[in-house]
């Protein structure tokens, strides 16, 4: 069976919450459920860095949710491939380690699940955004965005795991995998 | 459906930032004329964001400062207004606020060293490009953060919300049975930290030994984390609430930046600071580990934090173990307090160094005033001194890009709490003959 682990990422400020917003309602949305049991986990993450890895670990899908600033207007909603995401400059602070990097390090190390996609949810140019009208409607189709991804995640998978010539998965996530 | 071109995906600035670092540097006749460092935004925000609110919001507040030092933000916070209610949480809650910073230290540190520090020594741009040639090394830097950030998790629960530190104590006990399983991880985890010191002194680290004043807190028995009084190693030794008497902030005319000073001079806080002057205090086998370093401390090369820092992991997961393998669930997580007029101080060792709090409190237990001096900003002084030497001993004449690395590596050696936003140095040079 799939395992598909939901990241919503975020930091404690102003219009950057989103992602944590989209995973608090998506843990609540009845959808879920009807994913079989153990097969997808949904997290916060606080501003991501090395700690994102670990939120990944053991995953065979990561879908990620974050702000961002993608220079449209407000409430736009992209999904972007993993593998498009830039790496980012060299950090001078812990804090520097951003999304970019984080997913960087990942790759080198080859430990970034084979599926990664991030759903991006355009806070436009200001950055201290508070909630705006735009706000409630982005989470929505933020929300339904993950959950077409979680789908079609899962019966890729699924459809792998019949493939009497699929190579063994690797097991053994040390987060349970609930769809609470 | 999906082109194949980079994105390049800004993600938002904290609201307490204000831009980008900036170094300007003017070189005249082979000399630094004139070098300005602005890189740290003090939390002026948070303190007056804290005015009016209830004390015991303070903790969960005061926690969101900081996104990789929450704990110690908590523990200076909660010092301080217990002093002010005169409350005593007693020894369990003692012994698990280190533990709980010891896990602090574990990630903060282990992060640091592997993926900000390291690459510099071994010649790389960052840390992707260095997992590629040393994969074992930042696999074990992000084992020992995860277990670092495990052991926060313990007093917490897995979550952004902040740790689970209340005034009086903790709002929730462990339960055996987990704090037994992170005890073995640690276990686990010691040879990494052993052979991490090692490692990190094996490393090439220029020699830049440099005159300067290290600041930390010494405590009667303990390697210092949450008590004990502030000293130097020019005589200093003053108890947490007579730092104002001693210690300037100096606003300096260039940017909002603002100079911490003692006795009018620039000082050292950090790993650096605190090995240098506790040495002592450090347990017989962290102190052979770094004896057969062959790397004298004290030492005042700042190139040396990365072994300091080093032997501070060591250091957490055997206090960790110590403080842990006896766990008992005690009867109540905390101790009720009832808040009272007055003004309070805390003062402990984050991991960059000591993070002094002072409170005013209401007789209904709100806050009239909050000052808040976190290390980095205590260092700020420091590192532009540092930046004049070492460029001036590296070479003013050498390539932008080459003296731009230098300048960031002297930079990461104080693991400065830059926000999230800084993301790099812009480097601006004018040179005059």
């Amino acid at each position: 069976m799939g395992r598909v682990v939901v990241v919503g990422i975020g930091s404690p400020f102003g219009a950057d919450r989103i992602g944590w917003e989209v995973a608090e309602e998506l843990k609540r949305n009845e959808a879920l459920h009807a994913f079989p049991a153990g097969s997808v986990a949904v997290v916060l993450c606080d501003r991501p860095g090395a700690g994102l890895l670990e939120h990944m670990r053991g995953a065979d899908a990561a879908i990620l949710v974050d702000a961002v600033q993608g220079g449209g207007e407000p409430g736009a909603v992209l999904r972007i491939e993993g593998d498009a995401i830039g790496e980012g400059q060299a950090p001078l602070s812990s804090h520097g380690l951003g999304l970019a990097a984080a997913l960087a390090l990942g790759r080198s190390l080859g430990e970034l699940p084979k599926h990664l996609v991030l759903i991006g949810v355009d806070i436009g140019a200001e950055q201290e955004q508070e909630a705006g009208a735009w706000q409630r409607a982005a989470v929505a189709a933020a929300q339904a965005l993950v959950l077409r991804e979680i789908e079609t995640v899962l019966h890729e998978l699924k459809s792998l795991n019949q493939n009497p010539f699929s190579p063994q998965r690797r097991g053994g996530a040390k987060d349970s995998f609930d769809n609470s | 459906m999906s082109e194949s071109r980079t994105v390049n995906i800004n993600v938002p600035i904290l609201a307490r930032v204000e831009g980008e670092g900036a170094l300007d540097l003017r070189v005249e006749g082979g000399r630094i004329a004139d070098l300005k460092l602005r890189i740290f935004e003090p939390p002026r925000l948070f303190e007056k964001f804290l005015e009016g609110r209830d004390c015991f919001e303070v903790p969960d507040t005061v926690a969101r400062i900081c996104g990789i030092c929450p704990v110690a933000y908590q523990m200076s916070a909660v010092h301080a207004l217990e002093g002010i209610f005169g409350v005593d949480p007693g020894p369990w809650v003692r012994a698990m606020r280190r533990a709980l910073y010891c896990g602090e230290w574990l990630q903060s540190h282990s992060l640091h060293i592997h993926l900000l520090a390291a690459p510099d020594f071994l010649g790389y741009a960052g840390v992707t490009d260095m997992a590629r040639a040393y994969p074992d090394e930042v696999r074990r830097g992000l084992r020992l953060q995860a277990l670092g950030n495990e052991l926060i998790a313990l007093f917490g629960g897995r979550s952004v919300h902040p740790v689970g530190v209340r005034v009086g104590g903790f709002h929730h006990a462990p339960a055996a049975a987990e704090v037994a399983a992170v005890v073995d991880e640690l276990r686990a985890a010691l040879p990494l930290a052993e052979a991490l010191v090692s490692w990190t002194a094996a490393l090439d680290l220029p020699a830049d030994t440099q005159g300067f004043t290290c600041v930390a807190l010494r405590h009667g028995d303990e390697y210092p984390l949450n008590e004990g009084n502030i000293v130097s190693d020019h005589d200093l030794d003053i108890a947490i609430g007579e730092y104002q008497a001693h210690f300037e902030e100096h606003q300096v005319p260039h940017s909002t930046a603002l100079h911490s000073l003692l006795h009018g001079a620039p000082y050292l806080v950090g790993p650096l600071a605190r090995v240098n002057l506790n040495l002592d205090r450090l347990p017989e086998a962290v102190r052979a580990r770094l004896a057969a370093t062959g790397i004298a401390f004290p030492s005042n090369n700042m190139f040396h934090s990365i072994v300091a820092r080093a032997a501070e992991v060591h250091y957490a997961v055997i206090e960790a173990i110590r403080l842990l393998q006896d766990y008992r669930v005690p009867d109540a997580p905390y101790i009720p307090a009832a808040p009272r007029a007055g003004v309070g101080y805390g003062c402990t060792e984050a991991p960059r160094g000591i993070l002094w709090h002072r409170y005013e409190i209401d007789a209904e237990g709100r806050v009239l005033s909050a000052r808040i001096v976190p290390p980095t900003s205590q260092n700020q002084a420091r590192m532009e001194q540092d930046l004049r030497s070492s460029l001036e001993a590296f070479g003013l004449d050498r390539e932008q890009q080459a003296l731009r690395l230098r300048a960031e590596t002297v930079i990461r050696n104080y693991d400065p709490c830059i926000s999230c936003a800084t993301h790099f140095l812009k480097l601006h040079i004018e040179t005059r003959e």
